[in-house]
């Protein structure tokens, strides 16, 4: 008796879902979610950013004693191999436009395999560093780079992992507008991830 | 001319005013009294303000920048359909 | 109208018919945005017990020092720090969020816009169980090793990030981990809240036509979700500090204990509007329904909430008057957190303007919202003495600052969540709260509110520090006339806590034998009063067109004093 007293309580029946309008939103509620994410994203890296800066000022040698320089150059191609996948993404969404859908999901498969290749080179960059005494607790130096860098690192693994679930809308979908609608939120990501980059590098590497 | 800007009550409100004002804008540390109050360099100091700075335009501009975004997409939404 | 809803009702059984859920699938595993805004509200109403149970813990100890306090036990100084810690820590994060925003965001949002589910309910699932994950994450803390973390709810490093200061070893790194998951669910959750706000709003509903709730609701999300970066990495770093031997903010390596304040405070001070504005939009709907006028100055209301929205950003640093920031850098927000009190006074002025020749009807809901008007304005006067860096040096830490917040912080999360539990019960419920109960209920808890609060002041201007667990051993600080003070504020908080059972009983007893409530109990305007009561799932047996704003009670020329949005013009 209390039993079926409380099936009704909370939420009563269900309603036919059937037969409602199709909504035309100005923005597609994958991308403006995107958006949003990525302005929480932006303001993620601005708290880390600002870490780096102010710890960096209240220390008078920079990197401090015995710890190793960053690899400069071999991160600069690194960057490139980069903002190459982007690129590819962007050709990717281009074909798409034109229907060609096959042409689209070599460009796709691309710069998944770029992105890719970034996260092994920058791991064996880690690792290198590792042996030469820069760990987490060697030093601030140490742990500002791990961190930041390490947290760039993540959100491509996680872009990457999105993107190759993306890709199964190739096989699936017939529709080139279904594909590119799906498609665009996880490039979003991606554009942001590369876009966010060049200025850790900079940060992080270079000054 | 004693009635205009340099008045009886004027004056003494303006001189106070003014006073005040250039300490805080100009010579705010005398004011730092308190016991615990250290602030390392003057790096950290700049790099604070400096931070401070960025943290305070990116979510105005990005939020700003968002909306100005939707409004563009809805005026040519709109301009398509009519 | 009701053969209408009849026939609904009809139609929803005869459906159910064919293919009922099981319990888990239909209230556990749910993707309704109704049934996660209860599971988000009955969460938020325990973890309400567990923080409302701590305050007792320890305003006892404060009262009559070193005695053993019934039902708890004896509070020590280790005790008293994690019991003032988390007692904070789940007032914000577990009350406050997650039944102003995620339960009345996830409940209202879809019903008040008119749509049959927010956009993306899986991920609003998800949001619900990471939350609980981190509820049971912050409960589980408090029985390991060590106790629970007890370094203030600012958890300000050091102290927070060398086990050897706050002896609590793994009670820290669990609060921490709590902190940032729930945080986390709010993310998940909120993308899903302004998304479903902008794409799935009902035909004919423009943006000026959206109940101020929503909007509010959704500024707050905004707000949060644009300062909460810095807190996340903050949070990381700490969590570094704590279990990896890094020092980002420990100074003998290298760090800056400061940064730490400076991210923190960066997401702490939006977070103060971010529960601010739902209230605020609980209040107007509130005062509205129940003055039967049209809500003054909706553009306005609105526009003052966007500048909060704005100004929020720019306050944080008033908190650091006395942490050894740039006296230059004070001045400036010393400017900004005084500017903040004017578009929070013109809101309220608002509402007044709304009750001003108003035909009041002092139902509950209302008695709620004007008992938020009166004691928010004393949060928000008091707040501005604080503004001020000359006085905050003085004030800093004193109990002048506890009771300012929590006459800012209890009219928001406990007098707004009442005010509307207490107006969205018969939609919730579809029965009837006990009014002479509520009634009752309300009194008392608005009374000893202030009972307890008010004296504070008068201690924090004494000069008591708040981080002190035993004031005996201060002889300027332990005289008698303080002490009567502090035992007139607990016994005021035992009788708060002792009228909440009231509310408890009104609660399930109305839940399941109060009177059946009518479609329209309080004759409003907004969408969910259209739909029957509990709302079944999809909401809308018709998608409603609307055809006006949500505020036109008592248009001239018209039979009812009420005009409900989705009417056409001849009805």
């Amino acid at each position: 008796m209390k039993w079926s007293l409380l099936q009704h309580l909370l939420v009563a029946g269900e309603v036919n879902l059937e037969n409602r309008p199709k909504r035309k939103p100005i923005v597609p509620s994958g991308v403006f979610g995107m958006v949003i994410f990525i302005i929480t994203e932006v303001m993620f890296f601005s708290g880390l950013v600002s870490a780096y800066l102010i710890i960096r000022a209240g220390l008078e040698e920079w990197p401090p004693w015995g710890q190793p320089r960053l690899p400069i150059e071999s991160t600069a191609f690194n960057t490139l191999l980069l903002i190459i996948s982007a690129f590819a993404v962007y050709q990717s969404r281009k074909f798409l436009k034109n229907n060609l859908i096959t042409k689209a999901s070599q460009f796709h498969l691309g710069a998944i395999l770029l992105g890719f290749c970034f996260l092994v080179l920058q791991g064996y960059e880690w690792v290198q560093l590792l042996q030469f005494g820069m760990t987490l607790s060697s030093s601030v130096y140490g742990a500002l780079f791990y961190l930041i860098i390490g947290a760039h690192g993540l959100h491509v693994f996680g872009a990457l992992v999105l993107m190759t679930y993306g890709f199964i809308h190739f096989k699936r979908e017939k529709s080139f507008e279904t594909i590119s609608s799906n498609l665009l939120p996880m490039q979003i990501l991606w554009y942001f991830v590369v876009g966010i980059w060049p200025l850790l590098y900079t940060l992080v590497y270079l000054i | 001319m004693s009635k205009n800007w340099f008045g009886e009550l004027k004056n003494k409100t303006g001189i106070t005013v003014f006073t005040v004002l250039i300490y805080f804008t100009g010579f705010p540390s005398i004011l730092k009294a308190c016991a615990v109050c250290f602030s390392g360099t003057e790096e950290t100091l700049g790099a604070f303000y400096l931070t401070t700075l960025i943290l305070i335009i990116l979510p105005i501009a990005m939020i700003v920048g968002v909306v100005l975004w939707l409004y563009k997409k809805k005026l040519s939404s709109l301009n398509h359909s009519g | 109208m009701g053969q209408q809803a009849e026939a609904i009702l009809h139609e929803t059984e005869a459906h159910d018919a064919h293919h009922e859920m099981s319990f888990w699938d239909k209230y556990i595993f749910s993707v309704d945005h109704k049934i996660i805004g209860f599971q988000y509200m009955f969460t938020g109403l325990i973890m309400a017990a567990i923080g409302g149970y701590f305050a007792y813990a320890f305003r006892m100890q404060l009262a009559w020092p070193g005695e053993e306090v019934p039902f708890y036990g004896l509070v020590d100084a280790a005790k008293y720090n994690m019991l003032v810690t988390n007692h904070g820590t789940i007032m914000i994060f577990w009350v406050a969020m997650p039944v102003l925003i995620a339960a009345f965001g996830n409940w209202l949002i879809p019903l008040m816009i008119g749509c049959d589910d927010m956009v993306f309910p899986r991920l609003n699932r998800l949001s619900y169980q990471i939350f609980l994950v981190s509820a049971l994450v912050l409960i589980l803390s408090f029985f390991v090793t060590g106790g629970g973390f007890g370094g203030a709810w600012t958890s300000y490093p050091p102290l927070s990030a060398v086990a050897a200061y706050n002896l609590t070893n793994w009670g820290a790194s669990l609060w921490l981990l709590a902190v940032f998951l729930e945080i986390v669910a709010f993310l998940l959750g909120g993308i899903n809240f302004v998304t479903t706000t902008m794409n799935a709003r009902a035909p004919g509903m423009g943006m000026m036509d959206i109940p101020i709730v929503v909007w509010m609701i959704n500024i707050a999300v905004i707000l949060f979700m644009a300062s909460v970066g810095p807190l996340v990495a903050g949070a990381v770093m700490l969590f570094f500090d704590q279990r990896l031997g890094t020092s980002f903010f420990i100074p003998s390596g290298g760090g800056d204990p400061l940064l730490w304040e400076h991210l923190f405070w960066f997401f702490g001070h939006p977070e103060v509007y971010v529960v601010l504005l739902p209230t605020m939009g609980i209040v107007a709907e509130i005062i509205t329904v129940f003055s039967r006028k049209k809500l003054f100055g909706y553009r306005t209301i609105l526009y003052t909430a966007f500048g909060t929205g704005g100004l929020s950003f720019i306050v944080w640093a008033h908190h650091q008057f006395v942490a050894g920031i740039d006296p230059r850098m004070a001045n400036v927000f010393v400017v900004t957190t005084i500017l903040i009190s004017i578009p929070i006074a013109e809101m309220l002025f608002s509402f007044i303007a709304t009750l001003y020749g108003g035909s009041i009807e002092f139902s509950t809901p209302m008695l709620w919202a004007l008992g938020f008007l009166v004691s928010f304005l004393i949060g928000g006067v008091t707040g501005i003495y604080l503004g001020a860096s000359a006085l905050d040096v003085y004030f800093h830490d004193s109990y002048f600052v506890i009771a300012h917040f929590h006459y800012t912080f209890f009219p928001i999360t406990i007098i707004g969540m009442f005010a509307a539990i207490t107006y969205w019960f018969p939609k919730m419920f579809g029965r009837m709260m006990d009014e002479t109960l509520n009634k009752i209920h309300f009194w008392g808890t608005f009374i000893p509110f202030n009972g307890l609060f008010l004296p504070l002041f008068l201690v924090g201007m004494a000069g008591q520090h708040r981080r002190i667990a035993d004031f005996t051993q201060y002889p300027d600080l332990a005289s008698p006339d303080l002490q009567s003070i502090r035992i007139f504020a607990t016994v005021s908080l035992v009788i708060l806590l002792l009228f909440q059972f009231v509310f408890i009983y009104n609660f399930f007893n109305s839940m399941f034998k109060g009177k059946k409530a009518p479609l329209n109990p309080w004759k409003a305007n907004t969408l969910e009063w259209t739909v029957s009561s509990p709302p079944p799932h999809g909401n809308f047996a018709e998608l409603p067109t609307i055809y006006r704003g949500p505020y036109e009670y008592s248009v001239p020329g018209r039979e009812e004093d009420y005009w409900p949005q989705h009417l056409a013009p001849n009805q």
